[in-house]
């Protein structure tokens, strides 16, 4: 299941770069692109940022029962925005929908290769990852944020048991 | 060692999938594969003995039995006095998941042909126009290594699959080395066809690596062991054709291996197409969806050499451990 979630994560990032390179985090001083996966943060880790897209992984199961191997996970993308200090944060709600823009840009083809990143460089395990197309939820007005939650579904076989 | 206490609870078997086989028939009058639940009915679901190929797993799995019970009645009040039996028939219907060679060409049931890679500019042709002319083997190949010259295994890549079979010289009646492919009721021209029986084989696998000298093959090929003669051509897609006359004909073997223990097996020594290929459609979260193809088959009846009686198809039940006779 690793090399799925990494799969996804890294498949994600790279789109995010190449169509919102300025949608960037700052953590411990290095600047990365601003997707996270929430489970690969430090335990010590603060609120999450705003403007950033958080991947938190959910249940497993199988997605045919009666046959084969293939797998279906939930992932969860959560993000939120308070808007610009600029504009008093009456923006949020443009903010929001840039966040909401950037996710279904990213999520587009909703398939990517599988590999094993476990060494630290990709590895091709020979078989692909899709995913459903992204369901948004309502939007979440806590002031002074607004956020949303996307939920999608990441089929995959998993590296066992596969002849 | 004893089993003093047989348990009722092993005899009903759980299981959760259908794991399918196939082996080729010796056509037109060729060897039937037997299965033998005694020598083999235990086997690793994923090593089945040879020649059984496996299909991977079905669902939907579907037996029926069509053969016609007639009562014969007698009497100022016809009272039944006797029953038999007539027009032994039996069908077989189930979804495949997995795609492949042998899984369309059951489930289409026509001549299944490899489109084979294609020189450029050729003429455009529904199964495959003008052919990349075929690598020779040379000699030490085998059903799992494919022996080239070095500028030939350079036409290859780890990846593809490939198709090992003689040149087609006029031949006629069933061709393709492994198992009967095609008919061909009269000859081809061989000087345009020299690729024909490459384009229908059934000896093909996957090249799973490369030597310096040889393609390494995933899978073995059907048929061992490779003759001199034979060449190799890469292929691109399968396809099958309604509309086609020929008919696909296997031994089928169909497990039910229970978690409960135990073992039912279903097998049918002769099964031929009983209705045109198509897919049925599994959801997964729509709109993505699964497209299983779908088989419709009918037993062919053969002779049970222990007591000459007909047969359509077998079905054997290795009892789970600690089950009582009945």
């Amino acid at each position: 299941m690793q090399a799925t979630k990494d799969s996804f994560y890294v498949e994600l990032r790279d789109r995010l770069t190449a169509v919102d390179p300025q949608r960037t985090i700052t953590i411990d001083g290095a600047t990365r692109p601003a997707i996270v996966v929430a489970e690969n943060e430090p335990p010590t880790a603060g609120p999450p940022l705003c403007d950033a897209l958080y991947l938190h992984w959910g249940a497993a199961r199988p997605a045919l029962p009666a046959a084969g191997t293939m797998m279906e996970m939930e992932c969860v993308i959560s993000y939120r925005t308070k808007g610009t200090e600029a504009n008093a944060g009456l923006d949020r709600g443009r903010g929001l929908a840039s966040l909401d823009t950037d996710v279904l840009a990213i999520c587009l083809p909703p398939q990517t290769e599988k590999c094993d990143y476990s060494s630290g460089t990709a590895a091709d395990l020979g078989s692909t990852i899709f995913w459903s197309l992204p369901v948004f939820s309502s939007l979440v007005n806590a002031p002074p944020y607004l956020g949303r939650e996307v939920s999608v579904t990441v089929f995959f076989y998993p590296e066992v048991n596969q002849p | 060692m004893s089993n003093a206490n047989p348990k009722r609870s092993q005899m009903a078997p759980v299981a959760r999938g259908v794991r399918a086989y196939l082996a080729p028939v010796g056509r037109p009058s060729g060897p039937i594969v037997a299965f033998d639940p005694a020598a083999e009915g235990l086997f690793e679901l994923d090593s089945p003995p040879a020649p059984w190929l496996d299909l991977g797993w079905v669902e939907n799995f579907q037996r029926t039995a069509a053969t016609k019970y007639e009562a014969l009645r007698t009497g100022p009040v016809g009272n039944i006095a006797v029953q038999c039996r007539t027009q032994p028939e039996a069908h077989l219907e189930f979804d495949l998941f997995s795609w492949g060679k042998l899984q369309m060409a059951l489930s289409g049931g026509t001549q299944m042909m490899n489109v084979l890679a294609a020189l450029p500019l050729g003429q455009l042709r529904g199964s495959g126009g003008a052919a990349i002319p075929a690598s020779p083997l040379q000699s030490g190949s085998n059903s799992s290594s494919l022996v080239l010259t070095t500028d030939q295994l350079a036409l290859f890549n780890v990846g593809d699959i490939v198709a090992v079979d003689a040149d087609y010289n006029g031949e006629t009646g069933y061709i393709g080395a492994g198992a009967p492919a095609a008919y061909l009721t009269s000859s081809l021209d061989v000087g345009t066809h020299v690729d024909y029986i490459r384009r229908v084989t059934f000896n093909l696998s996957c090249v799973a690596a490369k030597t310096p000298s040889a393609l390494t093959l995933a899978q073995p090929l059907l048929a061992s062991p490779v003759v001199p003669g034979m060449s190799v051509q890469r292929v691109v897609a399968f396809v099958d054709r309604e509309g086609s006359s020929f008919f696909q004909e296997w031994s089928g073997l169909f497990v039910v291996p229970a978690d409960s223990g135990g073992r039912a097996c279903f097998y049918y020594p002769r099964l031929q197409v009983a209705a045109s290929g198509r897919e049925a459609r599994q959801e997964l979260a729509a709109p993505i969806f699964s497209p299983m193809l779908h088989a419709t088959l009918r037993a062919l009846p053969t002779t049970d050499p222990n007591d000459g009686e007909t047969v359509l198809c077998y079905r054997s039940y290795l009892s789970a451990a600690n089950a009582p006779g009945y």
